[in-house]
């Protein structure tokens, strides 16, 4: 009985000797990628992978000169501890003109301790763009310090879609479309007429950017946003004051 | 063998307990930090917007030799608890002392004082200071009345912390508020949560020909796009629409009247004023309705009373209609709602016994007077003939105080209490040769003057009076006294 005992002892202390080995953990040797991580990250849960993007000034007041606009990029691979340039070129295909729509900053770099960072590509609120839209195409290229081996996934075998990691679309424009939260009881859209029924109402333009039924576009409220305006034009008019469209068409709702 | 196994196990036991003398070696020896102990700042604070402000704190640090002078950071930060929490937040400075001219819109803000140690890199926070920023229309009654026959409206500005009321005059005048009142003095009402989005208090005036004007709360401006009628939803309203009297039961909700129909506004619901809602669910046409609603409370039922019929009925605010009361055995002390034969009186729902809605109506036939009340969920709790009470044929306006449910009313220049279980009415006022132009509570408001009586009366001027209304008919007690204002028709008290 002891003997079991003691036995037992000693081999469980053996069993307990093999842990003293000292074993080097193997670490990420491979070459350093960089890419655009919205293709391969969702940028929120549940949020769509992306390669190309895009945004309209149209809401925007007019004070508003251009925006500052960052893509992220990412390493797969080491952290450094010194700052790492990143190539960067515009495609050729690309429509907006470098120094007029856009302009990048002189030094692309990943910072020093960091895995994800972000080009900062400032947008110019040009007025060319009131009737058209461009895009900026930028491609990361190999350097000395990183390789983009990570080139694309394809999305669809049927039809070979592909998304691109080392490439990214910016689209934008100042061009106001009529907004997907614009109701027919609004009647015809224009820019004049949503700017004074916004200015009017007190309401933030952006929020005709979501689909009816959001908060502020209820059936009630579009109903009542149509009834107001539909007064207040009718109270100009008996005052004087008719309100017309940029065309010379009094202002309407039906 | 089991035996050795539980002594062993003991003595195992032991050896841990041993462990426990093993001495700590954990530092102890706490050490002070720098801690203030700030003074020279009150609690609360009075001032004008645009006015020159300033607080000098003493910081009175533990251990700071002050030669470093650049060791603090500060800010004060006014925080508006009425506002969205993105856009309630101002910082006002970042020096030591809070020294200039106070650009914060009137509101009571809690001023945030925070200093910052950047030695040791500690926050504090002082005790949360009280802020009213006001203006001379900040707070007070609003007093709508006729001044030869025209509108005009009027206020005692009742500032916190400056113990003398202000009569201003034709606020809206004295104000620069594009508002002309035309024709004569109906109503004015406030209340907060008057429309979605941004706007939190809304001052409602009403004039017979200038229609019903929303005022900005805080500079009483308005523009036409601020008449009611902008509120309502599809087109039969004018422009100028005036209500007969407007009815909110705690704010966010409102009833409007207007010959015969009523019409309604809930926030949340998302209901605005459109088609009239005195029409019952299973008939066609709408019914008049009697110039009365008890409006209830905000979970219980509203009800009208039919003109023509002689019914009283309820409304629901989710279906947008009325419809009949629930049945009841009609007795001596129960009353048919469905068939009163009686004329209403007067109606409206009070704060007492949990928001109680008191009734007075008058036999058709008999041409006997009786009181009714009811709870917020229509279940009648008193019905009975009012007896001892002179003159109440005459009476042209009534009240209901919300302590003891005494129903007040006048006639000419006296004020009854009746109180319904002696059934009997005792003289409470007589003003002489004033004549009684308003009689009221306030539901709404600071507890000051919640339960206070309210009397509006006139010789050459109008005069505004305040009185407790003390248990068992005892006398009223006068608590304040406002005159030089116009012949008052309505009063609403603007809360801060």
């Amino acid at each position: 009985m002891k003997k079991i005992l003691i036995l037992s002892i000693l081999l469980f202390s053996l069993f307990g000797l093999t842990s003293c080995d000292k074993e080097e953990i193997e670490t990420y040797k491979a070459a350093n990628n960089i890419y655009f991580p919205r293709a391969v990250f969702p940028a929120y849960n549940n949020a769509p992978l992306i390669d190309s993007t895009g945004f309209s000034f149209s809401f925007d007041k007019a004070d508003v000169t251009g925006r500052i606009y960052s893509i992220p990029v990412q390493v797969q691979g080491v952290v450094s501890d010194v700052d790492r340039k990143i190539k960067v070129s515009v495609d050729p295909s690309s429509t907006a003109v470098l120094g007029t729509h856009f302009s990048l900053p002189e030094n692309i770099v990943l910072h020093a301790g960091k895995q994800i960072d972000s080009i900062q590509v400032t947008v110019n609120r040009t007025l060319d763009l009131k009737d058209k839209a461009v895009t900026l195409v930028l491609n990361l290229e190999e350097n000395e310090f990183f390789t983009v081996n990570m080139k694309d996934r394809i999305t669809n075998v049927l039809t070979q879609k592909k998304i691109n990691y080392t490439r990214f679309k910016l689209t934008f424009t100042d061009k106001l479309t009529q907004p997907i939260g614009w109701q027919a009881v609004f009647g015809v859209f224009t820019a004049k007429k949503f700017f004074l029924m916004c200015e009017l109402m007190n309401l933030e333009p952006e929020m005709f950017n979501q689909p009816q039924g959001s908060p502020g576009l209820s059936i009630p409220e579009t109903l009542y946003y149509a009834s107001f305006m539909k007064r207040y034009l009718t109270d100009q008019k008996a005052e004087g004051n008719t309100i017309y469209e940029e065309d010379g068409k009094e202002m309407l709702f039906p | 063998m089991f035996k050795n196994i539980k002594i062993q196990t003991a003595v195992l036991m032991l050896l841990l307990l041993v462990y426990g003398c093993v001495s700590d070696e954990g530092n102890y020896n706490y050490e002070k930090i720098n801690e203030f102990n700030v003074t020279g700042i009150q609690k609360e604070y009075t001032v004008y917007t645009g006015d020159y402000f300033k607080i000098t704190p003493e910081l009175n640090p533990t251990l700071d030799d002050g030669s470093d002078h650049d060791r603090y950071e500060y800010k004060w930060v006014a925080l508006n608890p009425a506002k969205l929490a993105y856009e309630a937040r101002t910082t006002i400075a970042t020096t030591k002392n809070l020294d200039g001219i106070l650009k914060l819109p009137p509101a009571k803000y809690e001023l945030y004082y925070f200093i910052k140690d950047k030695v040791t890199g500690v926050n504090w926070q002082q005790p949360i200071i009280t802020l009213n920023v006001v203006s001379s229309i900040y707070e007070g009654w609003l007093v709508m009345g006729d001044v030869d026959g025209k509108a005009r409206l009027d206020m005692v500005s009742i500032i916190p912390g400056i113990p003398q009321p202000r009569i201003i005059n034709d606020v809206l005048d004295a104000a620069g508020s594009a508002l002309k009142l035309k024709g004569k003095a109906v109503d004015v009402e406030s209340f907060s949560g008057p429309l979605p989005g941004s706007v939190i208090y809304g001052i409602y005036v009403t004039a017979s020909e200038s229609g019903t004007a929303r005022l900005e709360p805080d500079s009483f401006e308005w523009n036409q796009t601020m008449n009611i009628a902008y509120e309502t939803v599809g087109g039969s309203f004018p422009t100028n629409f005036a209500v007969d009297f407007m009815k909110c039961p705690i704010g966010s909700e409102n009833f409007l009247y207007k010959d015969g129909n009523i019409y309604y506004y809930n926030r949340a619901l998302q209901i605005r004023y459109g088609l009239p809602q005195n029409k019952v669910d299973i008939e066609t046409k709408t019914f008049y309705a009697a110039p009365f609603i008890a409006e209830s409370s905000s979970a219980g039922t509203p009800v009208f009373f039919d003109v023509e019929k002689h019914r009283f009925l309820r409304y629901s605010t989710s279906k947008g209609n009325c419809s009949a009361m629930p049945p009841v055995t009609a007795s001596s002390t129960v009353l048919d709602w469905n068939n009163t034969n009686c004329e209403l009186v007067y109606m409206t729902t009070s704060n007492f016994n949990l928001n109680e809605s008191f009734a007075v109506l008058k036999n058709s036939s008999t041409g006997k007077f009786y009181l009714l009340r009811f709870s917020a969920s229509s279940v009648q709790t008193y019905y009975k003939e009012m007896l001892n009470a002179p003159d109440l044929d005459k009476a042209t306006k009534f009240a209901v105080s919300p302590d003891a449910g005494y129903l007040f009313y006048t006639v000419g220049n006296k004020v009854y209490e009746y109180d319904s279980g002696t059934q009997s009415a005792k003289l409470m006022l007589d003003k002489g040769n004033e004549e009684i132009t308003y009689l009221g509570f306030s539901k709404r408001g600071k507890k000051e003057i919640i339960n206070k009586l309210i009397v509006g009366s006139y010789s050459t001027t109008g005069k505004l009076e305040l009185y407790t209304v003390p248990p068992v008919n005892g006398d009223l007690i006068l608590e304040s006294s406002y005159s030089g204002l116009c012949k008052i028709v309505d009063v609403t008290y603007r809360v801060r």
